[in-house]
C-alpha cells in the first residue's frame, strides 16, 4: 500500500488528539477528579477550607486597601517634593537678595517670585487624589484646606487627624500628611516674612537665611516619612500576595484530586504530547517545495 | 525544652500528621522524631503563628515533597526542590533563578518551590521560595525583590534532552 503524506498527516494528527485528549482529562482530574480517599470526606475539613477561604477573601480586601494606599501616598510624596523644589528656589532667591548689590527695582522683583512661590504653594497644598483633598486631614471634601485671605495671609480649613487604612489583621498605616503637619513647619511665615525683608534690604534677607534651610530640612524630613510608608506598603502587598498563594496552594484547595497520581499522568503525558508536537511539526512542514529540490 | 515536653509535643504532632494530608499522600506513616521538626520562626505568611512543620518525600512520585505543619493537620502544600529534572519556571532557566537567589539566600540551604496544582497546569512560586537549612533544622519563607519572579509563575517540563542533563 502506498502511503501518502495526507496519511501521515492524518495519522500524526489523530495520535495528536489522542495524547491530547489523555492530557486533558488528566487535567480534568487535577481540578475536578474524583479519589479514594478524598479530604472531602471530612466534614470538619471541609469547615477548615471554608474558613481558609474567607481568609483568602479577607487578605484581597486588606490588597485593595494597599492598592488605595499606595495611590495616595505616591501622589502625596509628589506634591511634597513639589513643595521641596519651591523651598529650593526660595532658598535661591534669598541667596540672591543677600547680596549687597541689587536695586530696588531687582529686589521687587524678587519680591514679586517669593509671592509667586507662596501661590503656587498654596496650589499644591489643595491638590485632590479622586475627588479628596491630600492635605486636609480627614476632612478630604473640605473645599480648598488652605483659602487666602483679601489681605494675604492663609487659613488652614482642615483638621490635624490621620487617615488610617487597615492593611493586614494587626496593622494599620497612616496614609496621610495633614495640613496642620505643613503649617507647622512655619513654611508660609518664612515665605511672607522673607518676601517683606527682600524689599527692606540684603541684612534682613541675611537674617532670614537660616530659616529657609531649616525649613528645608523639615519638609525632606516629610518627604522620608512618606517614603517609608511607600516601603510599609511595598512590603505589605508583596506579604499579602504571598499569603494568599501560600493559602491557595494549600492541599484542602483541591480536596477531590489524587494529586500523587495526577503529578506522574501529568508528567509522562505531557512528555507524550511534546514528543508527538515536535514528530508532527518535522514531518508537517513538508510541502511541495521539498519534493521539487 | 525538657525530654518530656518534646515527647508530649510529638505525641500531638504524630496525632497531626495522622491527620494531616502527609498521611493521604505518603505510604511510609512513621514514627515522627525530634530531629524530623523544621522550625520557621517567623511562620510563613499566612500562617504566621505555625511554627513547625515536616517535609517528607511523597513515595513514588519524586521529586514532589510535602510540607506539612505539625501544628495543624490542614496546613500542607506540595513543594519540589528547585534543583531538579522535572519542572522549571517557563520564563527563565533554572541557572538564572538559582543566581538571583543566591544574592539574598546562603548556599547552604535547599530551596523548595511551593506548587499549585490548577485546571490547566502546575504554577510555582518563585518570588517566595522554601528555604531550609537541613543541618539547624530551620527554615523561613523569604520575599525576593525582583522583577522577573511572581508568586504565581507557570511551570515547563524540562527538556530532559538539554537541561536536564
Amino acid at each position: 500500500m502506498r502511503i501518502t503524506q495526507a496519511m501521515i498527516s492524518k495519522n500524526l494528527i489523530e495520535g495528536l488528539r489522542n495524547n491530547r485528549d489523555r492530557l486533558n482529562e488528566t487535567q480534568r482530574k487535577i481540578s475536578t477528579g474524583k479519589k479514594h480517599a478524598k479530604l472531602s470526606d471530612d466534614p470538619e475539613s471541609f469547615s477548615k477550607a471554608k474558613r481558609l477561604s474567607k481568609q483568602i477573601n479577607q487578605n484581597n480586601q486588606y490588597l485593595k486597601n494597599v492598592t488605595k494606599a499606595n495611590a495616595w501616598v505616591m501622589t502625596t510624596r509628589n506634591a511634597v517634593e513639589n513643595l521641596s523644589s519651591n523651598i529650593s528656589q526660595l532658598r535661591e532667591i534669598s541667596l540672591q537678595g543677600a547680596s549687597d548689590d541689587l536695586t530696588p527695582t531687582g529686589r521687587q522683583a524678587l519680591s514679586d517670585q517669593i509671592q509667586y512661590i507662596i501661590d503656587d504653594t498654596v496650589d499644591i497644598l489643595n491638590q485632590s487624589y479622586l475627588g479628596k483633598k491630600l492635605f486636609a486631614g480627614t476632612k478630604t471634601k473640605v473645599e480648598s484646606p488652605f483659602s487666602v485671605g483679601n489681605d494675604g495671609s492663609i487659613t488652614y480649613n482642615g483638621n490635624s487627624a490621620n487617615i488610617n487604612n487597615k492593611i493586614s489583621d494587626n496593622l494599620s498605616i497612616s496614609i496621610n500628611i495633614s495640613g496642620q503637619e505643613v503649617l507647622d513647619t512655619n513654611i508660609f511665615t518664612i515665605a511672607s516674612n522673607l518676601k517683606t525683608a527682600m524689599v527692606a534690604g540684603s541684612s534682613d534677607v541675611k537674617a532670614d537665611l537660616s530659616d529657609v534651610e531649616s525649613l528645608k530640612d523639615k519638609i525632606n524630613q516629610i518627604s522620608t516619612s512618606l517614603g517609608h510608608r511607600e516601603n510599609q506598603i511595598y512590603l505589605s502587598q508583596n506579604r499579602l500576595d504571598t499569603a494568599n498563594m501560600n493559602l491557595s496552594s494549600l492541599l484542602s484547595d483541591t480536596e477531590d484530586v489524587d494529586l500523587a497520581e495526577a503529578i506522574t499522568a501529568y508528567n509522562s503525558q505531557e512528555i507524550a504530547y511534546r514528543a508527538a508536537m515536535q514528530t508532527a511539526a518535522d514531518v508537517l512542514k513538508l510541502n511541495i517545495m521539498d519534493y521539487l529540490r | 525544652m525538657n525530654d518530656t515536653i518534646i515527647d508530649d509535643k510529638i505525641k500531638i504532632y504524630q496525632d497531626v500528621l495522622d491527620e494531616g494530608h502527609y498521611k493521604l499522600l505518603t505510604n511510609n506513616i512513621d514514627t515522627i522524631h525530634s530531629e524530623d521538626i523544621i522550625f520557621f520562626s517567623d511562620g510563613i505568611p499566612g500562617f504566621e503563628d505555625l511554627t513547625d512543620f515536616i517535609v517528607c518525600p511523597i513515595i513514588d512520585y519524586k521529586p514532589f515533597q510535602v510540607f506539612q505543619s505539625l501544628q495543624s493537620p490542614e496546613i500542607g502544600m506540595i513543594i519540589l526542590p528547585i534543583i531538579n529534572k522535572f519542572l522549571s519556571p517557563a520564563n527563565m532557566t533554572t541557572d538564572l533563578l538559582i543566581s538571583i537567589y543566591q544574592k539574598e539566600i546562603s548556599p547552604d540551604n535547599d530551596i523548595y518551590f511551593i506548587c499549585r496544582f490548577s485546571d490547566k497546569h502546575i504554577t510555582i512560586n518563585t518570588k517566595a521560595p522554601l528555604v531550609i537549612n537541613l543541618n539547624t533544622k530551620s527554615g523561613f519563607q523569604p520575599i525576593i525583590d525582583h522583577d522577573d519572579l511572581n508568586t504565581n509563575d507557570n511551570a515547563q517540563l524540562i527538556n530532559k534532552e538539554s537541561d536536564g542533563k
